[in-house]
């Protein structure tokens, strides 16, 4: 038998309001799990020891999802939708696939089945794939307290490491994504050490280009540097105007590996991690332009 | 502190009280006993062989509260023979584990299985596209297995998927659980 430190009190409710009440009540003392993949390990090796647990598994608010059309097409994604809800879902492949992409390849199949969206951009490491794909998809947090609603930009919060995303009594409510738009394209790469680890780095990117295959916007954020992904807006930049092809490709993804400051620890060695920099701005980019060539939103 | 579950596992349902720390995984093979479900890396998320189906999904039943289990439907390797009607005969995924040298020491085998299950009841049988070896073994990355190399076991899961795209639907819905299970969410 695991033996976990022990739990006074395990709390599903069915209602955001209920929620909310718990985590005021129980403040200092709660532990909050979404999809629990992240907290279950640090449960069994007793790294926090929470008097109380909050699942939101029971909230039927939290795995809402919507696409708003007179906005121009913001899906917005409640954050308890799993991993696996995204990337079956084929309006999110083609509309906003760099989103599936990124579904796709956290962890495995069983991690998609628990893991939900919202628990990857709240668990407190930078180390994970969903912050680079909100940055690159300009993605809106929308979080809710005793307050009322507020909501913040993915870019402003996840590019400032001083920054909390949530202060005590909040949870993240839901995710919107604004959309592509005609002759746009998103992707996302990722290598890890395992197939199921987590990103040593992934590369999330979007594209637009106009009627003669001119690129006209492009995002690249490189995720798996500390101490936050990084916009790599001279690669983007080296984009503009141009029509893809290899050697343009080639240019953006030397740009991104020559403009990113990587980590070395014990996982990969910053030079290595320079060089997959290169490989996977490459790819996702390369992906990315493809779809936005055949016309996926 | 313990709560009161109640669980349906492989058809009958459980009610019990719980230690609110209790895994599921223990769970099952402690106050269960159904030991079919095994423990490989000591309750770290990494080697899949508690693999278990929680309402048709495969999950790592060592990744979740037995409490999180109230109210769901649960299927572990020992109740993929009594889907479909025929108990005491295998499962065809069981069946095409055996003829394909899917395994060797046995010990991933039943979580190789139950995330095996759910890559095969997500299919879509109408077409006649197959999975592809890619995708076979991108899904199968979070089920370790040491001895076999995975080449056999990408075998069975073709073999498994051949036979059930033979057999008629009703047949087909009942082993794969989806006749119970379908409709529920997570």
């Amino acid at each position: 038998m695991a033996q976990m430190a022990p739990v006074h009190a395990y709390h599903a409710p069915a209602t955001l309001e209920e929620c909310l009440a718990l985590l005021e009540r129980n403040a200092g003392r709660v532990v909050v799990l979404a999809g629990g993949q992240s907290i279950l390990p640090l449960l069994k090796t007793r790294g926090i020891r929470p008097e109380v647990l909050l699942d939101l598994g029971r909230v039927p608010e939290l795995r809402a999802q919507s696409v708003t059309v007179d906005t121009g097409g913001v899906l917005e994604v409640g954050a308890m939708r799993r991993h696996r809800d995204l990337w079956t879902d084929p309006m999110i492949a083609r509309d906003w696939s760099a989103l599936a992409d990124a579904a796709w390849c956290v962890g495995d199949r069983q991690v998609q089945s628990r893991g939900t969206l919202g628990g990857n951009l709240v668990f407190g490491t930078v180390i994970t794939d969903m912050k680079q794909v909100a940055m690159c998809l300009d993605a809106e947090l929308v979080i809710v307290g005793s307050g009322g609603e507020r909501t913040v930009s993915a870019c402003d919060i996840f590019a400032d490491p001083a920054q909390m995303l949530l202060e005590p009594n909040e949870l993240l409510k839901a995710v919107r994504f604004p959309s592509v738009g005609s002759r746009g394209g998103s992707a996302y790469k990722k290598y890890g050490l395992t197939a199921n680890g987590r990103p040593i780095i992934g590369v999330a990117a979007r594209v637009k280009i106009d009627e003669d295959r001119r690129c006209t916007e492009a995002r690249i954020v490189v995720g798996g540097l500390v101490p936050c992904p990084h916009v790599a807006s001279g690669a983007a930049e080296s984009l503009i105007g141009k029509v893809v092809n290899e050697d343009v490709l080639a240019a953006a993804a030397d740009a991104a590996a020559a403009e990113v400051r990587p980590q070395s620890d014990g996982r990969a060695s910053a030079a290595f991690r320079r060089r997959l920099v290169r490989a996977y701005t490459g790819r996702s980019l390369s992906l990315a332009f493809k779809r936005a060539q055949e016309g996926g939103q | 502190m313990e709560q009161v579950v109640t669980v349906k596992v492989n058809g009958r349902t459980y009610e019990r009280s719980v230690p609110l720390r209790m895994l599921l995984v223990d769970f099952l093979r402690e106050e269960l006993r159904l030991t079919g479900t095994h423990i490989g890396c000591t309750y770290e998320g990494r080697c899949g062989a508690c693999t278990i189906a929680l309402d048709g999904d495969a999950v790592k039943s060592c990744m979740m509260l037995a409490v999180q289990a109230d109210g769901r439907d649960v299927t572990t390797v020992e109740g993929l023979e009594k889907l479909g009607g025929n108990e005491g005969e295998l499962h065809p995924i069981q069946d095409a584990m055996s003829e394909c040298h899917g395994l060797q020491c046995g010990y991933c085998t039943p979580g190789m299985m139950m995330t095996m299950f759910d890559l095969l009841r997500s299919q879509s049988y109408e077409s006649e596209s197959r999975l592809t070896e890619d995708e076979i073994r991108h899904e199968l990355i979070g089920n370790l297995c040491r001895c076999t190399g995975y080449d056999h076991i990408v075998n069975a899961v073709r073999a498994a998927e051949e036979r059930l795209h033979a057999m008629p639907g009703a047949e087909r819905a009942a082993l794969l659980g989806q006749g119970d299970i379908e409709g529920k969410q997570s």
